[in-house]
């Protein structure tokens, strides 16, 4: 019978991530790009949640941390949608090629 | 007298003081004051005066005070450098003389200068001059000796270079810094020379550096430890560096181009002061000089006294003959000098100041009235400004060493010459020629008809300058007692009185009756004005092919260089677009490349 393991679990974060990562970079939308970042976000909650199943479930650090973890995320989403929405107003865009005040 | 003994250090600084004073008043427009500027400067070097005097006073008793006072200024291992004041018999005198001369020409100058622009500016490098020269005659050892030596170069650099708005004159000024900086830079390659034979070679270091006090110390033990050629040799670059600051052959030519100065800036730094440094400098390092290299002191002494004064004779611009007589007398000293007779030599040194400032006032006087200072374009002055002329006459007759304080100068280096028949005929020709030419312009300038685009000039500060200069061209003679008259007086006083003659003769033919090769040869000055110039071409393709390879070899590498680097910041600014994805992008890169170098790092320990 097939059986799940640590391994499996880690190989799932790093798609994730990978995904994530890439539609990080090559998203023209903003809200895009955040969401993206959500994924990533998972990716990394998973990781943690996988090491305290498997390795050290007795002390639940790395649960904690991923409750932490989702609920910055969530207060990081807010942040970004209400900038996504200044950005919107001022520019009428939140295509991510317009945005590069950074320009050297 | 402790008084003056202790605040010594206030005559060095007090015009330095006024200098700052007169700078800082420019700025914020206080003492625009004409008068107050030259009140403040005359009353800084009147208390040097004072301060002098006295102290000669000190010296002069029978128990001599020799101040010496120094600090420590750096210390390099077991070296110490110390700069203060040294004030002995010597230097007092040199002192009195530069307080008094200073003095008086600064009275003259305010009214020389009165019409003139920059009038503060004049006053503010009179004064950083006064302070200049007194360092280098206070000066305790070698080292601070050259540092005031270059310092007074540079006041004498902006003086001359004083009416800078004319081309000729900021060019001559140029020549003559440069042409001093040769004799400098000899001095300071003896300096270094010297301060390296001393640590390499003495066991026991004196306390301090190469102090003139310890100059005797260290003869006796260097002469012992070095080979004498060498030693001498290395003593010859300080008379470099005296002979250039004395003008003496072949580098008179820069005392010529020093007088594109203010008449009474001449007066005071190119006939009475600073041209004496050389002098100066010879008699400090009077210990360490071998038989050897006083004959060389006696031998440029005098050829230069007898080349400059005959050069001398047929020179029509007045300052011109005075700078070359002031070279030729200067010889002279060097020649008392080389007799090893170095009190004839301060004597012949303070006379000839004295009747040289007075001649050079009366030339600024002249200049004022006529406007000119070519004998062709003067004739007649007598009936202009009798008592201008009584003046010159005294000073000619001191310069000739008929009467006053020329009579017993002479009187002296004659006596000191006694033994020795050439030099004693040179002495006496040099002492024709002077008489021949300085005569000769007297009859040029004040005797003959009048002419009419004179104008009188009364101004009571000059009148009273000149004044005040002739009692002191008179006075000395009474100072020194001279041991008889003998046979050698009758002969000068014969010789003298010839050239008055054939000078009045000259005179009334208008020509000089001398072979016209020798008259063609003093006319160009024995053409080193040419040699100079030759030189200085010699300089210019020096200064072409450096030219060439600055513009094409060096330049052209900075440009490349300029070019490359544009080229390179080209590229990489364009990896700094603005896009934040962008950024995200390298920095992940990074971090992985990062990650593979640690990984592989483990693995690398993980197989060892």
């Amino acid at each position: 019978m097939f059986e799940i393991t640590l391994y499996h679990y880690l190989v799932l974060s790093l798609i994730l991530f990978a995904i994530g990562f890439i539609g990080i970079i090559i998203s023209k939308n903003i809200i895009k790009v955040l969401i993206c970042i959500e994924i990533v976000m998972s990716a990394i909650n998973l990781n943690f949640i996988a090491f305290t199943a498997y390795k050290n479930y007795l002390f639940l650090s790395g649960m904690i941390f991923a409750l932490f973890i989702t609920a910055i995320s969530a207060v990081q989403t807010a942040i970004g949608l209400v900038l996504i929405y200044q950005i919107y107003k001022n520019k009428e865009k939140i295509t991510s090629e317009e945005i590069e005040e950074l320009k050297g | 007298m402790d008084f003056f003994a202790n605040n010594i250090f206030l005559i060095m600084f007090l015009p330095l003081w006024i200098c700052l004073i007169i700078i800082s008043g420019a700025f914020i427009r206080l003492t625009e004051n004409r008068k107050m500027t030259a009140f403040l400067t005359s009353i800084s070097t009147l208390t040097g005066l004072v301060f002098s005097i006295a102290l000669f006073n000190d010296i002069k008793s029978p128990q001599p005070i020799i101040i010496e006072d120094s600090f420590s200024w750096l210390n390099i291992d077991n070296l110490n450098i110390y700069l203060g004041v040294l004030l002995d018999s010597t230097s007092a005198i040199f002192l009195v003389i530069l307080m008094l001369i200073s003095l008086l020409i600064q009275i003259y100058s305010y009214g020389y200068m009165k019409n003139k622009e920059e009038f503060n500016k004049y006053f503010v490098y009179l004064n950083f001059f006064n302070f200049a020269m007194t360092g280098l005659i206070l000066s305790p050892n070698l080292i601070q000796l050259y540092i005031f030596w270059e310092l007074v170069g540079v006041a004498s650099y902006l003086l001359i270079g004083f009416f800078h708005k004319k081309e000729d004159v900021s060019q001559s000024a140029k020549k003559v810094f440069i042409i001093n900086r040769f004799g400098d830079t000899a001095l300071l390659a003896g300096i270094i020379f010297f301060a390296y034979f001393s640590i390499t070679y003495m066991n026991q270091q004196p306390n301090e550096f190469l102090a003139f006090s310890d100059l005797d110390y260290f003869h006796n033990q260097l002469q012992s430890l070095t080979y004498p050629n060498v030693y001498n040799l290395v003593l010859s670059l300080f008379l470099i560096g005296a002979f250039v600051k004395s003008a003496q052959f072949p580098f008179q030519q820069w005392l010529i181009d020093a007088m594109k100065a203010p008449t009474p800036v001449s007066a005071l730094i190119h006939s009475a002061t600073m041209v004496c440094a050389g002098i100066f400098l010879i008699i400090r390092i009077y210990p360490l000089l071998s038989d050897e290299l006083l004959k060389i002191i006696l031998s440029i002494g005098l050829i230069t006294a007898v080349l400059c004064a005959f050069i001398a004779i047929s020179q029509n611009n007045i300052k011109k003959m005075l700078a070359y007589s002031t070279s030729s007398q200067l010889g002279l000293m060097f020649t008392a000098i080389g007799l090893q007779s170095i009190p004839v030599a301060i004597i012949y040194l303070v006379i000839h100041s004295f009747t040289k400032a007075l001649l050079f006032l009366c030339a600024g006087n002249i200049s004022q009235i006529s406007n000119s200072i070519e004998t062709k374009d003067i004739s007649g002055l007598r009936k202009i400004d009798f008592y201008l002329a009584i003046y010159w006459l005294i000073g000619a007759l001191s310069l000739s060493g008929l009467f006053f304080g020329g009579f017993t100068s002479k009187e002296m280096l004659l006596n000191i010459a006694e033994n020795n028949k050439s030099i004693l005929f040179l002495i006496l020709l040099t002492s024709f020629m002077s008489t021949f030419y300085i005569f000769r312009t007297y009859f040029n300038i004040f005797e003959g008809n009048k002419r009419e685009e004179y104008k009188i000039i009364n101004e009571k500060s000059m009148s009273f300058a000149l004044m005040t200069m002739v009692i002191f061209v008179i006075f000395p003679g009474f100072l020194f007692k001279v041991s008889q008259i003998n046979m050698l007086c009758l002969l000068a006083f014969g010789v003298c009185i010839t050239a008055i003659f054939s000078a009045y003769f000259s005179n009334k033919c208008n020509k000089i009756m001398i072979p016209p090769l020798l008259y063609k040869l003093s006319q160009n000055e024995l053409f080193i004005p040419n040699l100079y110039n030759s030189i200085g071409r010699l300089f210019n393709l020096i200064y072409f092919a450096v030219n060439i390879i600055d513009k094409y070899v060096i330049e052209g590498f900075i440009n490349i260089t300029v070019k490359i680097t544009k080229f390179i910041s080209n590229i990489i600014s364009k990896l700094q677009n603005g896009n934040i994805q962008t950024y995200v992008s390298y920095s992940i890169f990074s971090i992985g490349i990062i990650l593979l170098i640690i990984l592989y790092l483990y693995f690398m320990a993980l197989r060892s």
